[in-house]
C-alpha cells in the first residue's frame, strides 16, 4: 500500500494530537486528579503510536509508545501525575515534533530519541521534597534532582488549594477540545490556505469594483443603477463577512505555546503562579494570529519576570502566595481585545516619569503635562528601559516599544492600566480581519493617505485659539491631557499646510506610547479599503503598510503613522 | 450490491486509510464516526452491514459502543480494531459480540481476509 | 523556446532586458504620488489591479527627468516585483542568438554589455535593479 499519499494528513493530525497533549499536560499539572485529562493524554499517545506505525515511522512509534505506557501507569496503576511526568511528556512531545519536521522535509528523523524512551519507561516519582510551609520557594539550582526542581510553576498538588483557592481554574475546557475537533472533521473539509487567500483577494477586488460603480453613478445619477449597486454592495458585504469568517482561526491555535512559555518562565524564575487563558474560541484572521505570537510572549515574559513579586513579598503584602497571570481574548464588535494581566506589583507612574526624565527622553516641562495614563505609556518609548535594569520597576518596559510597533503595524493599539500593588494589564485592540479595513483618508499636499480607523481615536477641526504651546511645542487639550500636535506634512517631507480660515484638521492617534494630534491638510472621510501589499521595492520603504484603489480609481497608500513620526 | 460499511476511529488519518482500503476492495463506506457516541448514532441511521470499530476513543469507548450496537441489532457484524497489547480488551469484545479483530498497524491483506471471512459467515 | 531580448533606449543609449522578465509594455499612464519616496519614484500605477511603483529610469541614472506623456512604460514580471520603468522607447524584440559578443557590465546596474549588429546594449536584470532601488529606500527613513 502506498503510504506517501497519507503523509500530509498524518502530519497535520499528529500535530493536533501533540497540541492536545501539550495543553492537557499543563492543565493536569494544576489539577492532577482530572480523569478526563488523563484519558486524553493516554488516547493522544495511543493514537500517535497507531498512526506512526501505519506510516512505518519507527522512531515516532517508540516515543509515543513509551508515553502511552507512562500514562497507562497514571491511569490504572496509581502513579501520581506530578511535574516529573509532565516534564517527560512535554519532552516526548517536543521530540516527536522535531521528528515530524524532518519527516515533513522528506528525510529520516535526525534527532535521536536518546535515553528518553528509557526514562519514560523507568520513571519513578522522587520522594516528596522536604519543604516546610515557612520555607521560601527553592531556587532551581538548590535542588539536586531534576524531577523535583521547583514544582512551583503550577504549584505542588497538596499546596495548591490552600494557597489560592480563588485562583483555582474552572473545570478546564482543554481536555474536551480534542474530541470536539474530531467531531467537526466528519462534516468539514480541509482547504488549502492559498485558496483562502485567493478568495479574500477576489472579494477585495469585487469591493474595489463596486466602489468604482458607485463613483461612476455619482456622475450618471441613475436611480436604477444606484439601486443595483446598493444591492450588490449589501451582497458583497455579506460575501466578505463569510470569506473573512472562513479565514478566522480560533485563538486556540496559538494558545498552547503560551502555556508552554509561561510554564518555562515560571520554572526559571522560581515564582509560584497560576496561568490561565480565557477566550480560546475567539477567532482572528490567521495572518494576524501569526503576528501576535511574539508580542504576547513579550508581554507574558514581562508579567512573569517583572510584574510578579516573589512569593514571600506577596505574602508580606497580604496577597496570596501564588500570583495569577491571565491571558484573555474577547470580541468587541469587529475588533478583538487581547489582554495580558497580572496581580503583581503594578507600575508607579511617578517612578516612570522620573526614570524617563533621568534618561533624557522627556523634559521636566513635558513631564508636568503627563497624565498617569500617559506616564504608563512611557514604557513604550524606545530606549525607556534596557535589559540591565530588569529588576527595577521601570524594567517593566523591556521590549514594549517593539510590542507597540508590531501592534500598530497590524492596525491595532496598545493600552496599559496599572494600580501600584494590585497589578497591571496590557490590552491590545486589534482588527478581527486584515485585508479589508475601514480607514480615514487624509490629504497632505499632493498625497492622499489612509490611516486605519482602529488607529484613530478621534478627529477634530481645531480653532487656533484652542491651541497652546508648552516649551515651544504646540499642544491642545483633550480630556485634561495636553496632547502634542505634530504635522503629517512634515513627517512626509512636504511643505507645512496653511489654514487660511483658521481651522486646523487633525486626528488623534497613539504614537510611541503617547496620544498625539496629527495635523493634516484635509480630512477626506472614512472609506472601506481593500489593502494590497506593495511588492518589491516599495515594501522596503518605511512608513507604508500597503496600498488600495479608491472608488474613482485613484491609488492611495496606507500610512503607518508610528513609523513615519 | 456492494457491502455497506461504517468506519469508526477517532483518527481522521486512520479512517481515511481504512476507507481507501475498503473502497479499493469494492466495499461501500456509508458512514464514518469519530467516537463511540457517534458510532451508535450513525449505526442507527445508516444500518451498515459491517462495522469496523476502534477500541480507544473519546466519549464512549469501542467496547461500550459495541454493547449498544449489539443491543440495537444482535446480528450486527462488528470487527474490532485494536493495537498490540490490548489482549484484555479483545476478550471483553468477543464476549460482547465482536465477530473478529484486526490489528493496527493494518496489514491490508490481513484486513481484506478478515472482512471477507466475516461477510461470508 | 529560445531566450529573447527586449531592446529599449534611454538618453541615446541602448539597454536590454530578457523578455521573460518583462510583463508588458504600456503607454505612460496616470500615477499617484508615493509618500517619502525619492524623486525617481514617479508614483504608483494600477497594473491589472497590482499596485506597481513607476520609476523614471532616466532620473534614476542621473540623466534628467523624463518628459511628461512621452516614452514607454515597461512593467516588470509581477512575480518578481511591483515595479515599472519609464524609458524613452522600445526598439525591438530579438532572439538572444543575435548577440555577437558579451562583456562584463559596470559591476553596478547593468550586468553585461551585449554587442549586436545594431550596436551595444546594456543588459539589466530585475534582481540587480531591485537590490539597487531598495538600498536607496531603506536609507530614506
Amino acid at each position: 500500500m502506498d503510504m506517501s499519499q497519507y503523509r500530509s494528513l498524518f502530519l497535520s493530525e499528529a500535530r493536533e494530537y501533540l497540541r492536545a497533549i501539550n495543553e492537557t499536560v499543563v492543565g493536569l499539572e494544576e489539577r492532577p486528579e482530572d480523569r478526563a485529562g488523563i484519558d486524553t493524554l493516554f488516547r493522544g499517545a495511543h493514537s500517535l503510536k497507531g498512526m506512526a506505525a501505519s506510516m512505518e515511522y519507527g522512531d515516532v512509534v517508540e516515543v509515543a509508545h513509551r508515553m502511552e505506557d507512562l500514562m497507562l501507569r497514571v491511569r490504572d496503576q496509581g502513579l501520581v501525575f506530578d511535574s516529573g511526568v509532565a516534564d517527560l511528556l512535554l519532552e516526548g512531545s517536543d521530540l516527536i515534533e522535531r521528528m515530524l519536521v524532518d519527516l515533513e522535509a522528506g528525510r529520516e528523523p535526525r534527532t535521536p530519541a536518546g535515553d528518553l524512551p528509557e526514562r519514560l519507561a523507568s520513571y519513578t516519582p522522587a520522594p516528596p521534597a522536604p519543604r516546610s510551609a515557612a520555607e521560601p520557594v527553592p531556587t532551581p539550582s538548590a535542588q539536586p534532582s531534576p524531577a523535583t526542581a521547583v514544582a512551583s510553576a503550577a504549584a505542588a498538588p497538596a499546596a495548591a488549594p490552600a494557597a489560592a483557592p480563588a485562583a483555582e481554574p474552572s473545570p478546564g475546557p482543554a481536555p474536551a477540545e480534542p474530541e470536539r475537533a474530531k467531531e467537526l472533521e466528519v462534516t468539514s473539509v480541509r482547504v488549502k490556505t492559498e485558496l483562502l487567500d485567493h478568495l479574500a483577494n477576489l472579494t477585495g477586488e469585487l469591493i474595489t469594483n463596486k466602489n468604482r460603480l458607485l463613483s461612476i453613478n455619482r456622475d450618471l445619477s441613475s436611480p436604477q443603477l444606484g439601486e443595483a449597486v446598493g444591492e450588490t454592495a449589501k451582497l458583497l458585504r455579506a460575501l466578505h463577512d463569510e470569506v473573512m469568517k472562513v479565514r478566522l482561526m480560533p485563538f486556540e491555535a496559538i494558545a498552547d505555546r503560551f502555556q508552554r512559555s509561561v510554564r518555562a518562565l515560571a520554572k526559571k524564575s522560581g515564582k509560584e503562579l497560576h496561568f490561565e487563558i480565557v477566550g480560546r474560541e475567539i477567532g482572528l484572521d490567521r495572518s494576524i494570529l501569526e503576528s501576535l505570537v511574539d508580542p504576547i510572549n513579550h508581554m507574558l515574559r514581562n508579567a512573569v519576570d517583572h510584574g510578579m513579586e516573589e512569593s514571600s513579598d506577596r505574602v508580606a503584602a497580604g496577597k496570596p502566595a501564588r500570583g495569577v497571570v491571565r491571558l484573555s481574548v474577547a470580541r468587541d464588535r469587529d475588533r478583538v481585545l487581547v489582554t495580558v494581566s497580572d496581580d503583581g506589583r503594578g507600575m508607579v507612574p511617578e517612578r516612570m516619569i522620573a526614570s524617563a526624565i533621568r534618561k533624557g527622553l522627556i523634559s521636566p516641562e513635558e513631564a508636568g503635562q503627563l497624565s498617569p495614563r500617559q506616564a504608563l505609556m512611557l514604557s513604550c518609548i524606545p530606549g525607556f528601559s534596557t535589559a540591565r535594569e530588569v529588576t527595577d520597576v521601570s524594567g517593566r518596559g523591556v521590549g514594549m516599544d517593539a510590542v507597540n510597533a508590531s501592534i500598530q503595524k497590524l492596525g491595532g493599539t496598545l493600552a496599559i492600566e496599572s494600580e501600584p500593588g494590585k497589578g497591571t494589564s496590557f490590552t491590545l485592540t486589534l482588527p478581527m480581519t486584515i485585508a479589508i479595513i475601514h480607514a480615514l483618508v487624509v490629504q497632505c499636499g499632493p498625497i492622499k493617505g489612509a490611516v486605519p480607523v482602529t488607529a484613530v481615536l478621534r478627529t477634530f477641526e481645531l480653532r487656533r485659539h484652542q491651541m497652546a504651546t508648552v516649551g515651544n511645542r504646540p499642544v491642545f487639550h483633550l480630556d485634561d491631557e495636553a496632547l502634542p500636535l505634530l504635522s503629517l506634512n512634515r513627517a512626509l517631507g512636504l511643505p507645512l499646510g496653511r489654514f487660511p480660515d483658521g481651522i486646523v484638521p487633525l486626528f488623534v492617534t497613539e504614537a510611541k506610547g503617547r496620544r498625539v494630534g496629527i495635523v493634516v491638510d484635509r480630512l477626506l472621510g472614512q472609506h472601506e479599503l481593500y489593502i494590497k501589499p506593495l511588492g518589491r521595492p516599495l515594501s522596503k520603504l518605511p512608513g507604508l503598510g500597503g496600498g488600495a484603489v479608491l472608488g474613482d480609481g485613484e491609488l492611495i497608500t496606507l500610512l503607518d503613522i508610528a513609523d513615519l513620526l | 450490491m456492494a457491502t455497506t460499511v461504517m468506519v469508526v476511529d477517532d483518527s481522521l488519518f486512520m479512517r481515511k486509510m481504512l476507507r481507501d482500503l475498503l473502497e479499493g476492495q469494492g466495499y461501500q463506506v456509508v458512514a464514518e464516526a469519530a467516537d463511540g457516541n457517534e458510532a451508535v448514532a450513525r449505526f442507527r441511521e445508516s444500518s451498515p452491514e459491517l462495522v469496523t470499530l476502534d477500541i480507544v476513543m473519546p466519549n464512549k469507548s469501542g467496547i461500550e459502543a459495541l454493547a449498544e450496537i449489539m443491543a440495537l441489532d444482535p446480528a450486527a457484524r462488528v470487527v474490532m480494531c485494536s493495537a498490540v497489547g490490548q489482549e484484555s480488551m479483545t476478550q471483553a469484545a468477543s464476549e460482547a459480540g465482536a465477530r473478529a479483530f484486526i490489528l493496527k498497524p493494518f496489514n491490508p491483506e490481513h484486513v481484506v481476509q478478515v472482512l471477507r471471512d466475516v461477510c461470508g459467515g | 523556446m529560445e531566450e529573447r531580448l527586449l531592446l529599449f533606449t534611454l538618453h541615446g543609449k541602448g539597454y536590454a532586458f530578457e523578455l521573460q522578465e518583462v510583463a508588458e509594455v504600456m503607454e505612460p499612464l496616470e500615477s499617484y504620488p508615493i509618500p517619502k519616496a525619492p524623486p525617481h519614484f514617479v508614483g504608483l500605477i494600477n497594473f491589472h489591479g497590482a499596485l506597481t511603483a513607476l520609476v523614471d529610469l532616466r532620473l534614476y541614472l542621473g540623466q534628467g527627468r523624463q518628459t511628461r506623456n512621452q516614452g514607454k512604460v515597461l512593467v516588470l514580471d509581477t512575480r518578481l516585483a511591483g515595479l515599472a520603468l519609464w524609458v524613452d522607447g522600445v526598439q525591438s524584440v530579438v532572439p538572444a542568438s543575435t548577440v555577437l559578443a558579451r562583456s562584463a557590465g559596470d559591476g553596478g546596474l547593468w550586468d553585461e554589455v551585449l554587442e549586436t549588429a545594431q550596436g551595444a546594449y546594456r543588459l539589466l536584470r530585475v534582481g540587480t535593479l531591485l537590490d539597487s532601488l531598495e538600498k536607496g529606500l531603506a536609507g530614506s527613513a
